[in-house]
């Protein structure tokens, strides 16, 4: 055993007693307290109430909510593939070339932005699937389904149509409602 | 992530349940709204509960605060357990969330632990290195972990959870927390066996 192997090997061996130590100290803890009093008061009191299912937690309020901006960004892609459509047999707009790229390059951006927020909100609803009832499951699946076919359609609209802001803003746009729909799925839960 | 690597989670501290008799019927009347067979439930989960909470805030106080709100979400939501997965795993995995929720808001009402992550941990002359030379004892030593760093080592090192898990879990990027786990267990075992 070489000498760098040696002092990996008792670095591995010292963080495997600190993993120990932490699992089995913090184990022996004992309550020290009796909680259940302050427990029994809280779910006793008229503010605690068992909820039927994450579905029906979901407020009728956020429901509509939810099925307004998937009609949304149905319109939203609507629009987009009117743009490309438009664009190809109208002539192009004159703009300052250095707002168009600014415009195109903020937009672009935003979309990865809102991105990111989707992948860690949709991480998280991955983590939690086992809290959520299967019917509502079935429905929340269903709609982020509608939701990512339209983003890859506006995705498709703006490789074909790279410098069109308008195409982006909406691509954006969806990206920014379907982090929104798993923001109001995961306040609901 | 799959049943095995939960249940694997939830056998890192001791399981009082494992010895009970079925709790089936148990979950169901508590389902029901069942308030004593809601207290059983308590009395077989809370220790492993209790221990959770206190690794990862490393604060007894808060650790007795945060068991009583898993177990008052547990109740609101118990409903939505179908039992897909042990009952352990389910309580496990509402604590860790639980918790973590309340640290999120405890950190938008303080707005600083961002800023303490990197300060206790910025290597040489930090107060870490300042008091390598005393031995302390654990609880000490994870209390003087940020929260953050703290929290990527108790749940990749101690509950398993992989460091892709940690950052969906904590709303941080993957390399953020396994930086965030690496550099606490370096400061415990500086702090724990110099």
């Amino acid at each position: 055993m070489t000498e760098s192997e040696d002092r990996e090997h008792r670095e591995d061996e010292r963080v495997a007693k600190l993993r120990e130590r932490v699992r089995a100290e913090s184990a022996a803890h004992p309550l020290p307290d009796d909680l259940w009093p302050a427990i029994r008061e809280r779910i006793d009191g008229a503010k605690v109430v068992v909820l039927p299912s994450a579905e029906s937690a979901m407020p009728a309020m956020r429901r509509a909510h939810l099925r307004r901006s998937l009609a949304w960004i149905a319109a939203a892609v609507a629009a987009g593939f009117a743009l490309v459509m438009f664009g190809r047999n109208t002539s192009p707009r004159v703009a300052p070339a250095v707002t168009a790229a600014a415009t195109i390059t903020n937009v672009a951006d935003s979309s990865g932005f809102y991105e990111e927020q989707a992948r860690i909100l949709f991480n998280r609803l991955a983590l939690e699937r086992s809290l959520v009832r299967p019917e509502a499951l079935e429905s929340i699946d269903h709609d982020l389904h509608v939701v990512d076919a339209a983003i890859a359609e506006l995705d498709a609209a703006v490789a074909r149509d790279p410098a069109n802001p308008e195409l982006r803003r909406l691509l954006a746009s969806s990206y920014r409602e379907k982090v929104d729909i798993l923001k109001r799925v995961a306040n609901a839960e | 992530m799959n049943a095995r690597n939960l249940n694997r989670k939830v056998m890192t501290g001791p399981s009082p349940a494992d010895d009970a008799p079925p709790i089936d019927d148990v979950v169901r009347r508590a389902q029901a709204g069942d308030v004593a067979a809601f207290e059983a439930l308590y009395r077989a989960h809370a220790p492993a509960i209790y221990a959770l909470c206190r690794r990862m805030a490393a604060d007894e106080r808060d650790a007795h605060e945060f068991t009583q709100d898993v177990f008052v979400r547990a109740w609101e939501r118990l409903t939505t357990f179908h039992g897909q997965s042990a009952l352990a795993t389910w309580l496990h995995r509402l604590a860790v969330n639980t918790v973590l929720g309340q640290m999120r808001a405890a950190r938008r009402e303080g707005g600083r632990f961002a800023d303490e992550d990197v300060d206790l941990l910025s290597g040489a002359g930090g107060a870490f290195d300042a008091r390598a030379d005393a031995r302390m004892d654990l609880d000490a030593a994870l209390a003087r972990l940020p929260r953050g760093a703290r929290v990527a080592f108790i749940l990749h090192d101690i509950e398993g959870y992989s460091h892709d898990e940690v950052a969906a879990l904590t709303g941080t990027a993957p390399g953020t927390a396994r930086a965030q786990a690496w550099r606490a267990r370096n400061a415990l075992l500086n702090l724990l066996d110099p």
